[in-house]
């Protein structure tokens, strides 16, 4: 095992390679000092720490492409004893991570304001649960992705529970830690199968180790598979493992929400992507298993979106039907399938976060979340009505938004990749026709006349607050601009997949013959 | 001689995994479900530590990775705690049926 | 000066793009009164009709296509371009959709002058005409299929422009959708037509990926790696997207609904410009659909059966816009005949005459609607000409022009399509039933309209200038512009500008020429005796001795009631079986395992019970089959 063996002391280029988490980590920290010391939690308290979280946040972001600007060949290597890689993989997903937990701080300020007295908790686990993303998107060992999964899971049961005397948040929190309890435990389980069957719980070792069963189907290797990528796909919320979801995106205060659909889906992605393609290239019926979990979760998530009245839930299953499309990528394996799929997740960063924050404005104006209550609402905020119906318009795929390239260069890329799934781009875009249904009901809701109460009673004229406003516009604006100008982010999308690919021919399975 | 080898610790380990999974799935005590999971955690604890033991003994990697989850499983068993006397408190109840306020 | 105007021909779609800005940010600065950013519209539009016509003035004796790409976006190996195309079909569109938009938006500033959201709809107008403009130029397939959905998009914000009516908001939305059902089919067509024609494209220059000019070599090398059926299979879904645009059959049911906007929307989007669109990507693509026969056939009878249909639903309409929607649907099966018939040339001239006389007409009943104080049923109207005299008149030309009678515009293109249908009895005959059809329906909306005695209230008034201008101007290519280009009158006949492959023009049919004109007189000569002074029939005896037919035509053959049950049956099955799934095997199952569900009643959300024991119970089978399904199948 040269690489875990070969340093033992953690050097300066270790240290800089995990800047961006150590300031994470201190602002984490000055967080919850700030917090104690501040006892009277003013207006202006609370907006001073949400300004100190952004500065740690953008700081950290900063160190990280201060980083990558460092070494443009960017040969990977590993860190810190072989448990995280630093690769182009792990500086992309990190990036986008830390860009979806600052458009979280910023939109969540406003509700927190409103709804609870202590604010600088939120951010201090807001930003801890990013740092376990972190480290679970440059994980190279089994270790690690435990470590890294975990700081994010019990981070996020604990923001899911955070209005806690509020009945539906301490349920959700409550379902959402036996569920993620349980996929911990089986997660683990199939973790320690790998490690019975390798020998290591370091990811070229097992790969290597692994290698030896290419093309041997066993059954014990099978629910192996099954059960590590079973609970991956609980972090996914794939469905049949996405019941959680509903019920916890629904209770949960609104920005933790949005937190869990898009900084814990992209975290869960990464990992689920590197050992995809790192320990299980040749593992023989995964092709399947994804095609099985795509279908699925594209159909349930539409369908049972369509009946939804409540705009939480129903962006849970809107969620659902998102990361059905994007495991197409997955199936066919192949880089620009898979590289696609970080490019997806970029685009669904700003739309999906833009439609939370309004999401959230909309229930700081109605105090609803209800889809009925935002009836008429272009009389009284025509600006956010638009915006709202940008970040709809490109969950449905709708041309120029960012939405729509993303579904084009990843169906695109399944189909160049492996024509015989054909098939199942045509599932995909079939459901996205249907999706457009529930998307567009409302915005009609939005823009008829009839205003509900709810809107009648919202006054003419109140200042949106400046951070919920900028992280709408940058929302916006990204939104709009990703998919025209998406050269240099598929560039680095599909380059940073192939970096993972370590000097091994992807399998490429035959697909459902039957 | 009988000698304990590795496949009884994994027999064992999926024992005490299918016993957690049974409590976890048909327990109406909250508590019980968390002390089920728990549970379930202690199987794979198990299965590491042997394959440790009987497969790679020079690399501990396997026994330190058993004492991260028992620090992690602590964690997350005290958040569990603490969350469901949040619950209590407005619900009275510790009973999993009644948990349905968010449904469908 | 020729070159800077062709150089700069990418221009004419940003004008209108930035006079939408100019009203979006000088709305949200509030630099913009409410009531005001028109001339900016107007201008850029006329801006954008000068720069065509210059272009068209320095393009040289041959006409030579004229093509220019960029590379937009690099995907590994994909490059997709963002260009320009011009030849004569192109041409043709430019000058149609900058002519009959600067009409209409002169004519919008009339209509819609007192209305509280004028400068959001002008804003509209110019995003609509942006996206247009767009699509008529570009260069290849990708570039186009994304303008092809802005303008979805933008027509979707105009027809919903009237929210005041929860109908017009449904009306909106119906179209949206029932656009993207096409445009799916479109979709897919694009990637299988990209996967088969690969090689073909990988020896080219990579700005040229998906480019029309090199369609064809690009439609021959996807017949040969896919194979006739497939290839087949594939064309039909590009036509799909043509299908929802252009309101065939069985994608139409929008077009109608979608009336309940503006009726210069309805003369711009629904008439001349947008709903062409579907024809002229026909037009783009013909290299892939000509070497498919069997592509060709379903598309030339759908757009027969489209043409009967909608005229037979026409004949009972009440309502003069549905009555023009239906008419408006009608003559795009006479286009989309016509393409699948392989005459080319003489659909589009379809298209472009049509587009004419149909605006105007459009535009007419609009000044109708406005001088009757926002009526549109035909029946409380009557009598008009005398208080409306230009619109009446222009109504009348319209009439005569769609009607095909010599020598107005729609006789020359529509007779074409006619004669081009004679080597196919049975097309040919639904293609003249038609003919005969469309006389009638229409001399029957301008008999009910303008003779007569005034049947409904308050008084009617003739509208102002603004209106009636515009009105006057496009009855001139109403009248000339078939014989103008029909090739017998000095100028170069339509086909040579507008051909596929090489030009040839027809000697004229007289046989058919006279029998499409024995037809339209029949028609109009039975609406004359039905609804003209004489009265001889009467309609409702007409009507009863033929009921079922006229509930059949009455209830527009029950498209929307069949979509309607097929949704609903399909969602309530959906529901049923998965109830059933959850009364049966999940109950089963965790009563066995657990006993902690009770039977809970409701549909498919049923499954979401609300208990997370359940949840997990699920994940466990979903664990446990996945592993057995996975093992019996690889």
């Amino acid at each position: 095992m040269p690489e875990t063996m070969a340093m033992n002391v953690i050097g300066q280029k270790d240290m800089l390679f995990i800047l961006p988490e150590i300031i994470l980590t201190v602002g984490l920290l000055a967080i919850l000092c700030l917090t104690m010391m501040t006892h009277k939690k003013t207006r202006h308290e609370n907006a001073g720490l949400m300004q100190v979280s952004l500065v740690f946040v953008l700081g950290s972001l900063a160190a990280l492409i201060w980083q990558f600007a460092q070494q443009p060949s960017m040969e990977p290597e590993t860190m810190m004893f072989g448990a995280l890689r630093a690769d182009l993989f792990s500086y992309v997903m990190r990036a986008m991570l830390l860009a979806g937990l600052g458009i979280t701080v910023a939109i969540s300020h406003a509700f927190l304001e409103r709804n609870t007295k202590i604010i600088g908790d939120f951010y201090a686990l807001v930003m801890g649960a990013t740092l376990g993303g972190m480290v679970l998107s440059a994980a190279n060992d089994l270790a690690a992705v435990f470590i890294g999964l975990e700081t994010l899971s019990i981070t996020s049961y604990v923001l899911a529970g955070y209005l806690r005397r509020t009945t539906r948040s301490a349920e959700a929190s409550f379902k959402y830690l036996v569920y993620g309890g349980m996929g911990t435990a089986i997660f683990l389980f199939g973790l320690s199968l790998v490690y019975g069957l390798s020998g290591s719980t370091n990811f070229s070792d097992i790969a290597t180790a692994l290698a030896a069963y290419q093309g041997v189907m066993h059954p014990t290797l099978l629910l192996m598979v099954i059960m590590v990528f079973a609970a991956l796909a609980f972090k996914l919320s794939i469905a049949p493992f996405h019941m959680w979801a509903p019920d916890v995106y629904e209770g949960a205060p609104t920005p933790v929400s949005a937190f869990l659909s898009v900084v814990s889906k992209t975290a869960a992605f990464a990992v689920t992507i590197r050992l995809l393609m790192v320990i299980f290239p040749g593992f023989p019926a995964w092709a399947e298993l994804w095609t099985i979990l795509a279908v699925l979760s594209m159909t349930i998530g539409n369908f049972v979106a369509l009946k939804q009245r409540n705009v939480k839930r129903l962006l849970a299953y809107s969620t659902v039907a998102h990361a059905g499309y994007m495991l197409t990528g997955l199936v066919v394996g192949s880089s620009a399938g898979v590289g696609s799929i970080v490019y997806y997740l970029m685009t669904y960063l700003f739309m999906n976060l833009g439609a939370f924050a309004c999401v959230i404005y909309f229930g700081i104006l109605t105090g609803s979340d209800d889809i009925e209550s935002y009836r008429g609402m272009v009389q009284k905020r025509p600006g956010l009505v638009l915006a709202f119906s940008i970040f709809l318009l490109s969950l449905a795929g709708i041309p120029i938004t960012a939405g729509f390239f993303a579904k084009f260069f990843l169906f695109q890329a399944v189909i160049m990749s492996n024509p015989a799934y054909t098939w199942l781009v045509i599932v995909a875009l079939l459901n996205s026709t249907v999706s457009l249904a529930y998307y567009i009901n409302i915005i009609r809701l939005m823009v008829v006349k009839e205003p509900s109460d709810a809107v009648n009673a919202i006054p003419a004229h109140t200042s949106t607050p400046w951070a919920l406003g900028s992280a709408l516009t940058i929302s916006v604006a990204a939104t709009l601009l990703l998919g025209v100008f998406a050269s240099q982010f598929l560039n680095y999308s599909t380059e940073s997949v192939k970096q993972l690919v370590q000097e091994r021919p992807v399998v490429v399975s035959q697909g459902l013959k039957r | 001689m009988f000698e304990v080898g590795l496949y009884h610790y994994i027999t064992l380990a999926a024992v005490l995994f299918s016993i957690g999974l049974y409590g976890v799935l048909s327990s109406r005590n909250a508590i019980r479900v968390l002390m089920c999971i728990e549970l379930m955690l202690n199987a794979v604890n198990i299965n590491l530590v042997a394959f440790n033991n009987f497969i790679n003994i020079e690399d501990l990697g396997g026994q330190v990775f058993s004492i991260f989850i028992l620090t992690v499983s602590a964690a997350e068993a005290s958040v569990g705690l603490a969350i469901l006397i949040a619950l209590y408190r407005s619900r009275k109840s510790v009973d999993m049926e009644r948990f349905n306020l968010l449904k469908w | 000066m020729s070159n800077a105007v062709q150089d700069l021909v990418w221009l004419i779609p940003v004008y209108p793009l930035i006079a939408f800005l100019i009203i979006v940010l000088g709305r949200w600065t509030g630099l913009l009164k409410p009531m005001s950013g028109s001339p900016f519209v107007i201008l850029a539009t006329a801006l954008g009709l000068i720069h065509t016509l210059l272009f068209l003035g320095n393009w040289g004796p041959a006409y030579t296509a004229v093509e220019q790409n960029w590379t937009w976006l690099q995907a590994g190996a994909l490059q997709l371009p963002i260009g320009y195309f011009i030849d004569g079909t192109g041409m043709m569109m430019l000058l149609v959709v900058t002519s009959v938009s600067l009409l209409i938006q002169i004519y919008t500033h009339g209509y819609m002058g007192h209305d509280p959201g004028y400068s959001r709809f002008y804003a509209y107008l110019a995003l609509f005409n942006f996206s247009m403009l767009s699509l008529v130029l570009s260069s290849n397939l990708f570039q186009m299929y994304i303008f092809w959905e802005m303008v979805g998009v933008s027509s979707y914000l105009l027809i919903g422009f009237w929210f005041t009516r929860p109908s017009a908001a449904a009306a909106a939305t119906k179209a949206f959708l029932m656009n993207r059902v096409g445009d799916f089919g479109l979709l897919i067509g694009i990637l299988t037509l990209l996967y088969f024609s690969w090689t073909y494209w990988q020896g080219l220059d990579p700005q040229q990926l998906l480019s029309f000019s090199q369609m064809d070599g690009a439609a021959r090398t996807a017949l040969a790696a896919a194979g006739p059926v497939a290839f087949t299979v594939m064309a039909i879904l590009i036509f799909m997207g043509p299908m929802a645009k252009s309101a065939q059959l069985p994608l139409h049911t929008w077009l109608p609904d979608a009336m309940e906007g503006p009726t210069p929307i309805s003369a711009l989007i629904h008439a001349a410009t947008m709903v062409a669109a579907g024809v002229f990507l026909i037009a783009r693509m013909y290299p892939v659909f000509t070497i498919s026969p069997n592509a060709m056939m379903i598309i030339a009878w759908i757009g027969a059966l489209t043409a009967f249909v909608a005229a037979t639903i026409a004949l009972t309409q009440v309502d003069i816009k549905k009555a023009l929607a239906y008419s408006t649907m009608s003559q795009l099966g006479y286009m989309v005949l016509a393409m699948g018939l392989g005459a080319y040339s003489a659909g589009l001239f379809h298209l472009m005459t049509h587009a004419y006389f149909k605006a105007m007409l459009f535009l007419c009943s609009g000044s109708v609607i406005h001088g009757c104080h926002e009526e549109q049923d035909m029946r409380k109207m009557g009598g008009l000409m005398k208080y409306m005299p230009i619109t009446g008149i222009t109504y009348l030309i319209g009439t005569i022009a769609i009607t095909g009678v010599l020598p107005f515009a729609g006789f020359w293109s529509k007779d074409e399509i006619i004669a081009s249908a004679a080597e196919q009895p049975l097309l040919f005959m639904i293609a003249i039933a038609t003919a005969a059809m469309t006389a009638f329906y229409m001399f029957r909306t301008y008999f009910m309209t303008f003779h007569g005695t005034y049947r409904g209230h308050g008084h009617p008034h003739e509208s102002p200038k603004v209106m009636t201008m515009p009105l006057a101007i496009l009855a001139v290519p109403s009248v000339i512009l078939g014989f103008a280009l029909s090739g017998f009158f000095g100028l170069p006949a339509f086909s040579q500008y507008v051909s596929f492959g090489h030009a040839h023009h027809h000697d004229p049919n007289l046989g058919v020429m006279g029998l499409s004109i024995l037809v339209a007189l029949g028609g109009f000569l039975v609406a004359w005796l039905m609804y003209g002074q004489a009265k001889v029939i009467d309609p409702a005896r007409i009507a009863s001795a033929f009921k079922p037919v006229h509930t059949l035509l009455w209830n527009k053959w029950y498209f929307d009631q069949a979509y309607g049950f097929f949704a609903r049956n399909i969602y309530l099955s959906f529901a049923s079986l998965s109830a059933w799934f959850d009364r049966t095997v999940i109950d089963g199952i965790v009563g066995l395992t657990a006993g902690t569900v009770n039977a809970s009643g409701g549909a498919m959300r049923a499954l979401q019970n609300g208990r997370v024991q359940s949840y997990l119970v699920i994940f466990f089978i979903a664990v446990v089959l996945l592993t057995v399904v996975l093992m019996w199948m690889v």
